[in-house]
């Protein structure tokens, strides 16, 4: 491969691994939980700014970006204050978008959350450089290493895989066993849930965090393979293409999101760019966005469960034969754990 | 003349543009319980096709009223009868649901950027004399907006009351299955109440972009976050709500921008978080007017 096709192969695996991290957060919270977050790329954005601002190092007064909490900290700690950042802005948006129970209603707050935080951080050039955005954030151990360019963009790529895999066995670990249960018969019925002993806010509040903090720690792994982060990269709407991934894969099915992160990021919005230039100002950036908009219609009304459904739960019976015996025991197993509701 | 008084009285602009918006997002949600995301570019869609009737058409503003509110009205009669409708017969997952309107508003906002383009727009409107009343400032225009969304008002309070149909409508949004076996036709109550509301979309649509001075296909869009929060601060579902959170949420935005302009839609936004942490269902549940069993859906 000739290095500017493996620049591109990078920066599309490390794009597909971000959008990944993020696609199985937000479908912990849909997928599994059923929390409406159409607020979830303010999570992904404060990761990435908080990873940046705290390795650029101190603002300095009349230097060309203004920004709060200048540091420099070591690369994994960046991104653990990024994952902090993220978890304590999700306890703060979560304490007051989550109050109503309805879901479609808390989604709508949490756009609006979003709309807000897009706008404050654009006009409030003193937190992180408003509309300019911040640029020159240093790539984690480049010196240390002592990589080339190529190379070091492939270290990069299996750094952010490392991420996905622990990513995918957290939510895993979160999403199977009684906890899983208790949160998908939270999905299903909140009342019903609650009228059986789970405390539906804490548990709302729970996975609202959890997946913050991934989103967190997606665009902080994000932000320092770009080199530079900026309002315009975080839209509000970007949020509807991680909702449109999860329901044309496969709502509550990882490998499902996967799919469809693959053909709503990779697939889509990268083919696109193949596209000729027609018509006035971004018009094929506007048929694009409708024909997704037509693409999640089309796949909520035909085939709701996405391409790869979610595995059914349910207890098994099964007809054991035990040895030396004559007869027939018959014996039944459930699957994960013993009580459904614990 | 102090500038508090001044802000006041744009104040009361804004908050009959809010009204007329939060009433028929209200109004609709009330009826089929189904949160319309849509609305703000069905507003947006009306603002342009009053400008294509104003502009292209070299007709008047007036005419383009009347063109936006129609067009408004066959969008939502069309969403109703040939989206929403039908899907809720398939029984889908509330969340399903709003993803369905989410997708719609994308595909509606991104139809005007393909076709109109994504430049600023704005109407043909005559130079006008500002006269003083009291300290606050008002275009002849600003008054027939004021007016007209007091007409408004005026109308779907008699049409609520007064008429078969309103009875019929307010027996469906109180409870949908009572008023079905009790002979209602709720498949039209719910066209009529989607219509409606697509009307009043229209008609603030038009007035929002001509009262704003240039619009985009966004702007809708943005102005729906206002009017959502209006609505709910009023307690969501409820018609006469609706028209107290536009009075609060169209005054406070006015008078926050006298002191900080950046912040005007953000305080929007502080009211209405305020009310969800002291009563998610809005003001009238403050006043034991009503239960706040419709946000918990």
């Amino acid at each position: 491969m000739s290095v500017a096709w493996q620049f591109y192969a990078i920066t599309l695996l490390v794009y597909f691994g971000v959008n990944l991290m993020a696609g199985w957060a937000i479908n912990f919270q849909y997928g599994v939980a059923g929390i409406l977050n159409f607020g979830f790329i303010i999570f992904q954005s404060i990761g990435a700014y908080v990873a940046s601002v705290t390795t650029l190092g101190a603002s300095q007064p009349g230097g060309y970006q203004q920004y709060i909490l200048g540091a420099t900290l070591p690369w994994p700690l960046s991104i653990v204050a990024a994952g902090i950042a993220g978890g304590l802005l999700a306890i703060v948006v979560g304490s007051f978008a989550l109050r109503p129970i309805g879901r479609a209603f808390q989604g709508i707050v949490l756009l609006i959350v979003a709309v807000i935080a897009s706008d404050l951080v654009s006009t409030e050039f003193g937190w992180f450089d408003g509309t300019n955005g911040l640029a020159a954030i240093p790539k984690p151990l480049q010196g240390a290493l002592g990589l080339g360019l190529v190379s070091y963009g492939w270290f990069y790529v299996g750094l952010t895989a490392v991420f996905c895999v622990v990513t995918y066995f957290v939510i895993r670990r979160c999403s199977t066993g009684p906890y899983g249960r208790k949160l998908r018969a939270l999905r299903e019925n909140a009342r019903s849930a609650s009228a059986l002993g789970v405390n539906v806010r804490k548990e709302t509040m729970v996975v609202f965090v959890v997946g913050g903090v991934i989103a967190a720690i997606s665009g902080a792994v994000l932000v320092q393979f770009l080199g530079a982060w900026a309002p315009s990269t975080w839209m509000p709407s970007e949020t509807f293409l991680y909702i449109a991934a999860i329901v044309v894969g496969g709502v509550d099915n990882m490998a499902g999101v996967a799919l469809g992160v693959a053909i709503l990021y990779t697939g889509i919005l990268e083919g696109v760019q193949y596209f000729p230039s027609i018509g006035v100002g971004n018009l094929v950036g506007a048929v694009q966005w409708m024909a997704i908009g037509i693409l999640v219609a089309l796949f909520l009304w035909f085939r709701p469960q996405g391409m790869v459904p979610q595995r059914r739960r349910r207890l098994s019976t099964r007809v054991r034969t035990v040895r030396g015996s004559r007869a027939n025991v018959v014996g039944v197993r459930e699957r994960d754990d013993k009580n459904v509701l614990t | 003349m102090s500038l508090e008084v001044l802000a006041f009285g744009y104040g009361l602009v804004s908050a009959a543009i809010i009204a007329l918006a939060a009433v028929g997002f209200s109004f609709q949600f009330g009826i089929s319980k189904i949160f319309n995301v849509s609305y703000g570019a069905m507003m947006s869609v009306s603002a342009f096709v009053a400008y294509y009737v104003d502009i292209i058409l070299r007709t008047s503003l007036w005419l383009g009223l009347v063109a936006g509110g129609i067009s408004g009205a066959v969008l939502g009669l069309a969403s109703e009868r040939l989206l929403f409708s039908p899907f809720q017969r398939r029984r889908p997952a509330i969340a399903a649901v709003i993803i369905l309107s989410l997708a719609l508003d994308f595909f509606t906002q991104n139809a005007i950027n393909a076709i109109a383009g994504p430049g600023f727009f704005s109407y043909r409107l005559p130079p006008e004399t500002v006269f003083r009343f009291v300290g606050t400032a008002w275009t002849p225009l600003e008054l027939v907006f004021v007016g007209l969304a007091v007409f408004a008002m005026v109308s779907v309070h008699l049409l609520l009351t007064q008429t078969r149909f309103g009875t019929a409508m307010r027996a469906t949004a109180a409870d949908r299955a009572l008023a079905s076996s009790c002979g209602i036709n709720v498949r039209r109550s719910t066209s009529l109440a989607w219509a409606m509301s697509g009307l009043l979309a229209g008609l603030s649509g038009v007035v929002l972009a001509a009262d704003s001075g240039a619009f985009s296909f966004v702007s809708g869009d943005t102005f729906f976050l206002v009017v959502f929060a209006a609505a709910v601060v009023g307690g969501l579902g409820h018609t006469y709500g609706a028209m107290i959170g536009a009075l609060v949420v169209g005054i406070v935005t006015e008078e926050v921008a006298v002191f900080s302009p950046s912040l005007k839609y953000v305080s929007a936004f502080g009211v209405l978080i305020v009310l969800l942490i002291i009563s998610p269902g809005g003001i009238l549940q403050i006043a034991g007017k009503v239960r706040s069993d419709v946000i918990s859906e």
